[in-house]
């Protein structure tokens, strides 16, 4: 399983919403900036539904899968939105 | 007495004006055509590392695009911005022997199959701006017309090489998310070589002389020749070329010997690491060595500090520079930053809260790996550096007791 169900964010669209934290909380927690800190290694099985919540939820598509294989399946792929889209 | 080895900077000496194409080519013979495959193999052999700061292996960077001949016709992009306030070894470079980075740039354009070369040089640095631009108007026509001088905005992010790349496209200097990797996707969405002067005038020697000649120069693992900058209480200040692998003392002495009390030094520039002198002073002057000691060779700097100098302070002033220096594009790095200056301006300041210390530590943690470009990582380095090597300083201005430098004058501040 390794690292294929990684997270990774896009600092520059990120704007510390926080909506990550509270799709996922057992995932992600929010630093004294209000950006999120994400866990190191692989998405647990049992919270890969909170990781799918908290990537769907982001208002600024910021939050996606480290690999770009699982990343087709985020709202980013189904957007069709290139990694340099930015608002 | 050392001599320095002078490889990139043998020839007429410094203070003068620019080599002239005549000069240059009189000196150094034309640049020859050596095959790509082969001058890729030149540089791979010869072991030369990007000298911007990352010590990223120059032939690595150059096959990877080399390899990739289906992603379009690349483009080279000379890296003269040098925002590093205390570096000046590329526009030394650039004011002194523009002949060798356009020889440089040459041989990557044709080496790759580039059809357009972007000299992106610091605005600031004007005496190296003028130079390029002449020695561009002395080329050929053929040559002179894939090169194309880009003056860059002021400022310590426009020399990244996502920044660098953006402004070339948008006349935006801020870094840009990766992938798609400068290397694929870069200059006008084609495939880009982002590479230092310095790095780029190393090519040019290697594409004369070859890796055998190259190797001969250096006492360690790292060969070659590499400027770097000396800064502090030696009789001369600047610019000097090294065989890497010299140790510090070494050094210091070809600067004309100490003028006062060193007590650290800071290596690599602003995204630096700090040693104490009695570390530093034996200490080899090539990027394996200073790594294994937990050190940075980065962009060449050695600013040394004497016992009139507050650690506590010098570090707070980069800290200050680095976070106004951000892109303000990433949260940790926009906020983060700040905080950090602030903190530790306090600190310096003989003004600490209880808990800015531990914040500060707490912080450069924190910032490490959460940004676009490595800008918040390099900030954090130096400041993480400076917490164990002015430890006491530190200690002593977070109980608001007294400043450790002698003779310090306390800085203000807001």
């Amino acid at each position: 399983m390794s690292d294929e169900h990684k997270l990774k964010i896009d600092w520059i669209a990120c704007n510390g919403y926080g909506v990550c934290e509270a799709a996922a909380p057992e995932l992600i927690v929010l630093d004294d900036w209000g950006y999120p800190i994400l866990p190191d290694g692989s998405v647990p099985r049992e919270l890969m539904g909170q990781a799918r919540k908290a990537i769907n939820d982001c208002p600024m598509v910021a939050l996606s899968w480290e690999n770009r294989a699982s990343a087709a399946g985020s709202r980013l792929g189904r957007l069709g939105l290139g990694r340099r889209g930015r608002g | 007495m050392t001599q320095p080895t002078e490889r990139l900077l043998a020839g007429p000496p410094l203070g003068g004006r620019a080599e002239s194409l005549h000069a240059h080519h009189l000196r150094l013979g034309a640049l020859p055509h050596v095959p790509a495959g082969q001058m890729i193999a030149a540089l791979e052999a010869a072991g030369v590392l990007g000298r911007g700061g990352a010590g990223f292996p120059v032939g690595r960077k150059w096959r990877a695009i080399f390899e990739r001949p289906d992603l379009g016709t690349p483009v080279i992009v000379a890296n003269g911005a040098e925002g590093e306030p205390e570096s000046a070894k590329d526009r030394v470079l650039m004011a002194h022997r523009p002949h060798l980075v356009i020889d440089g740039v040459l041989i990557a354009a044709r080496t790759l199959g580039a059809d357009r070369v972007e000299l992106y040089l610091g605005r600031e640095h004007t005496a190296a701006v003028g130079a390029m631009r002449a020695a561009v108007e002395e080329r050929p026509k053929t040559e002179r017309k894939l090169l194309h001088i880009v003056e860059a905005p002021i400022g310590y992010v426009a020399g990244e090489s996502t920044a660098v790349v953006h402004y070339v496209n948008s006349k935006d200097a801020r870094p840009m998310t990766t992938p798609p990797r400068m290397s694929e996707r870069g200059v006008r969405n084609r495939p880009t070589l982002v590479q230092n002067v310095e790095s780029l005038a190393q090519a040019a020697l290697i594409a004369r002389f070859g890796p055998d000649w190259f190797r001969e120069a250096g006492r360690g693992k790292n060969r070659g020749t590499g400027l770097i900058t000396i800064a502090g209480p030696v009789r001369h200040e600047g610019v000097a070329e090294i065989e890497l692998g010299t140790p510090l003392a070494e050094l210091v002495e070809m600067a004309g010997g100490l003028t006062g009390n060193p007590r650290a030094v800071l290596i690599g520039g602003y995204f630096g690491t700090w040693a104490p002198i009695e570390t530093a002073w034996g200490l080899a002057l090539e990027p394996e060595s200073l790594k294994a000691a937990g050190l940075t060779f980065g962009c060449g700097l050695v600013r040394i500090v004497d016992d009139r100098t507050c650690g506590v302070d010098y570090a707070a002033r980069i800290m200050d520079f680095l976070a106004a220096g951000s892109a303000m594009q990433c949260g940790p790095c926009k906020y983060g930053l700040a905080d950090l200056a602030g903190a530790s301006a306090r600190l310096a300041g003989m003004d600490a809260r209880a808990t800015d210390l531990h914040d500060i530590e707490r912080w450069t943690a924190l910032v490490t790996g959460r940004g676009a470009c490595r800008h918040p990582d390099g900030a954090a380095q130096q400041m993480s550096s400076a917490l164990a090597v002015f430890a006491d300083d530190f200690a002593s201005h977070a109980d608001r007791r007294r400043c450790l430098a002698s003779n310090v004058m306390t800085r203000a501040y807001r």
